[in-house]
């Protein structure tokens, strides 16, 4: 299931840059590209998001993505989705040799760092959903402790 | 938590960049624009090195094991014989499982599609209360073509994984009705002719796979070892059909109920016998049991007799063997006993797991005194983390059970600092089962040091590197082989304080009950 890391953080980084520098060398003052200071309060970001249609009626579709911070610290509590009757948050171990998951209540999301949801590791379980096709989008609602809620649409598609 | 991944290496854009960055320094300078954040310094990432596809190989070529005891998703025997007709990869899973089994099933997809029509896969269930007959039918819909789904009795399936040293375990949600599975997650490689050859950990990309299938399909056969072979020509049910059934023989079915099996001094395997007739639940049968090597060599290393026990908790009579397993890894367990006229004899493979450095069944437990109420001053939360403490579970200290010659179970748990899934089920299972066995003291020890802030158990160290109590370090559970992220632990030891069992990860009622029982009535 390759999860691309899309595009670097660097370079759009960099890009944001370039934009400011031409926006002040044209004597303009392009002041949304200016990347957020530290400490503020940017929600996270999410970038990747994607849902596994369930693989039979009644089963449950798991949701992936990449979180990314906006600068301070914060911890993903809660899920909804209208395509689900609930979403729960779950990480998948390996231990001594049998792999399993295990419900979390909380993901943290470290300052400046960023946090992958990929198979085998953390992920979203949805619950109850809705017949989902390849090519659907779903809307996914995820609650922050400090940034409060931020949407997000998934891509429903196999991987 | 993900470090920030490292940046790909692309030399032009880094000039670009760093030069961008120099420009915006200097004008940030020049208009007073402060410029911060961006991202976090990149860890230096382990980017999975190429795997070579010999990597996967078993050292040795051996004869898959049976899956004939089981029945595809038309309710139809599986034959093995499909595992001669092309390279097939094993996987075994459970539908009801959204994250690791579609990934798993996503991958062998590719490696399908790449092949060719040649190649099958089989997905086995471990999970055969919700994975009926009918419910596999609808669920091989949604797995690629060529892909066979097998499940059978709870005894079967246990049979059948125990063959391919497949651990699995049920493990509740929190939700009534809800559970999940553990399961191991390997996806297993045959050759087209009938030989296991290969193992693919869980998360083992496609083409790593597909390297490995042409590696041991490839030209002419490839490399086997130096092992006989002589068994390796495609076989039936090697296990469930034992011997040569003339005369008065019958198959025996041996289900092992023990979580843990360690090699080392004699470890207790407690079984399930199932004969023509059903399940065996006569406590008188002579039991007997013969190790050998799992080589196709046969070679026996050890002999044992096994005793029944039947404590008033558990419906079914188990029989328990101490059996010797002179290192880690596969064993071939063979059980015969005599009903009435016919000899019934019967064999599992066995996997022997590695003690390490943990207190050895057998020895005398250690004499190290695990904190009670009494010590901290009723303050629960000084020795358990458990959000809802069982008291009782907290008021006699291993050496106060040793002084008074008392047989006591110890958990080495914590309640709340889960660094594997299995972390707290122990502890759920003692709460469980401390009422049943009221003379015997059920002792939870919390395996990680920690601190308590106002009214919150913070942990020393961290989840990944926890710092270890010296009471469970005196145990050995935290050493060499298995570390501190082994946890959970259960030993059980005896009134002469000698430790008769212990148990790694997931441990079931029936790993503790019968034991104890074993110990109550003597044996």
């Amino acid at each position: 299931m390759p999860l691309s890391s899309s595009s670097s953080p660097r370079r759009s980084f960099a890009l944001g840059l370039l934009i400011l520098l031409l926006g002040l060398i044209g004597g303009g003052c392009s002041a949304a590209a200016i990347p957020s200071p530290a400490g503020s309060a940017a929600p996270p970001s999410i970038t990747g998001a994607w849902v596994r249609p369930p693989q039979g009626s009644g089963l449950p579709a798991a949701g992936y993505m990449v979180i990314k911070s906006g600068g301070q610290a914060d911890a993903l509590l809660s899920i909804t989705s209208t395509a689900a009757g609930s979403v729960e948050l779950h990480e998948t171990t390996t231990m001594s040799g049998m792999t399993g998951m295990q419900p979390i209540s909380r993901l943290e999301v470290p300052a400046g760092g960023r946090v992958e949801l990929k198979p085998g590791s953390y992920h979203l379980m949805l619950m109850s959903v809705k017949a989902l096709a390849v090519g659907d989008s779903v809307e996914l609602v995820l609650t922050f402790e400090k940034s409060g809620k931020v949407t997000v649409k998934a891509e429903v598609k196999n991987g | 938590m993900v470090p920030e991944p490292p940046v790909a290496s692309d030399s032009l854009f880094d000039g670009a960049y760093r030069l961008v960055i120099a420009l915006a320094v200097i004008l940030a300078i020049l208009v007073g624009v402060r410029v911060v954040g961006g991202p976090a310094t990149s860890a230096p990432g382990a980017s999975p090195s190429a795997v070579p596809p010999q990597a996967y190989l078993y050292p040795d070529t051996r004869v898959a094991p049976a899956l004939s005891a089981l029945v595809d998703q038309d309710g139809a025997p599986f034959q093995q014989s499909v595992l001669t007709g092309g390279p097939t990869l094993v996987f075994f899973g459970y539908t009801h499982c959204p994250d690791v089994c579609p990934a798993t099933t996503g991958i062998i997809n590719e490696v399908l599609a790449e092949y060719g029509t040649a190649m099958r896969a089989v997905f086995v269930s471990v999970d055969p209360e919700r994975d009926t007959v009918a419910w596999l039918k609808d669920y091989v819909k949604y797995l690629p073509k060529g892909f066979s789904a097998l499940t059978g009795s709870a005894v079967q399936v246990k049979t059948t994984a125990d063959l391919w040293a497949v651990r699995y375990a049920r493990v509740e949600t929190g939700t009534p009705g809800e559970y999940s599975m553990s399961h191991t997650a390997d996806v297993y490689l045959v050759d087209g002719v009938g030989s296991l050859r290969a193992h693919f950990p869980f998360g083992t990309q496609a083409d790593a796979m597909l390297a490995t299938v042409r590696l041991v399909t490839g030209a002419g056969a490839p490399a086997r070892s130096a092992a006989p072979t002589a068994a390796i020509a495609p076989t039936t049910a090697p296990t469930l059909a034992p011997g040569a059934t003339t005369g008065p023989v019958g198959a025996l079915s041996v289900e092992v109920v023990s979580s843990s099996v360690w090699a080392g001094p004699a470890t207790p395997v407690i079984m399930r016998l199932t004969g023509p007739g059903g399940r065996l639940a006569d406590t008188r049968l002579a039991v007997s049991i013969q190790i050998t090597t799992d080589d196709g060599r046969g070679e026996v290393v050890s002999r044992a007799t096994a005793v029944a026990v039947k404590p008033p908790s558990v419906p079914d009579v188990s029989y328990v063997a101490s059996v010797k397993l002179p290192s880690p890894g596969w064993w071939r367990m063979t059980v015969s006993t005599q009903v009435g006229d016919t000899r019934l004899v019967g064999a599992i493979a066995l996997a022997a797991l590695d003690p390490g450095t943990t207190s050895s069944i057998g020895t005398h437990a250690p004499a190290v005194h695990t904190p009670t109420l009494d010590d901290v001053g009723g303050v629960a939360l000084k020795i358990t983390t458990d959000p809802l403490p069982d008291l009782r579970l907290s008021r006699t200290s291993t050496t106060d059970a040793l002084a008074a010659r008392k047989p006591f179970v110890l958990i080495v748990d914590s309640g709340r600092f889960k660094v594997t899934p299995a972390c707290g089920k122990a502890l759920g299972l003692a709460k469980y089962l401390v009422d049943r066995w009221p003379t015997v003291p059920f002792i939870h020890l919390e395996p990680y040091a920690y601190d308590v802030i106002t009214d919150t158990a913070v942990i020393r160290g961290s989840l990944s590197a926890p710092t270890i109590v010296p009471a469970a370090d005196a145990w050995g559970v935290a050493g060499q082989r298995w570390g501190a992220g082994s946890m959970p632990w259960v030993f059980i030891v005896d009134g002469n304080g000698t430790i008769r069992a212990k148990y790694q990860g997931v441990v079931g009622s029936d790993d503790i009950d019968i034991i104890v029982a074993l110990i109550q009535q003597g044996s």
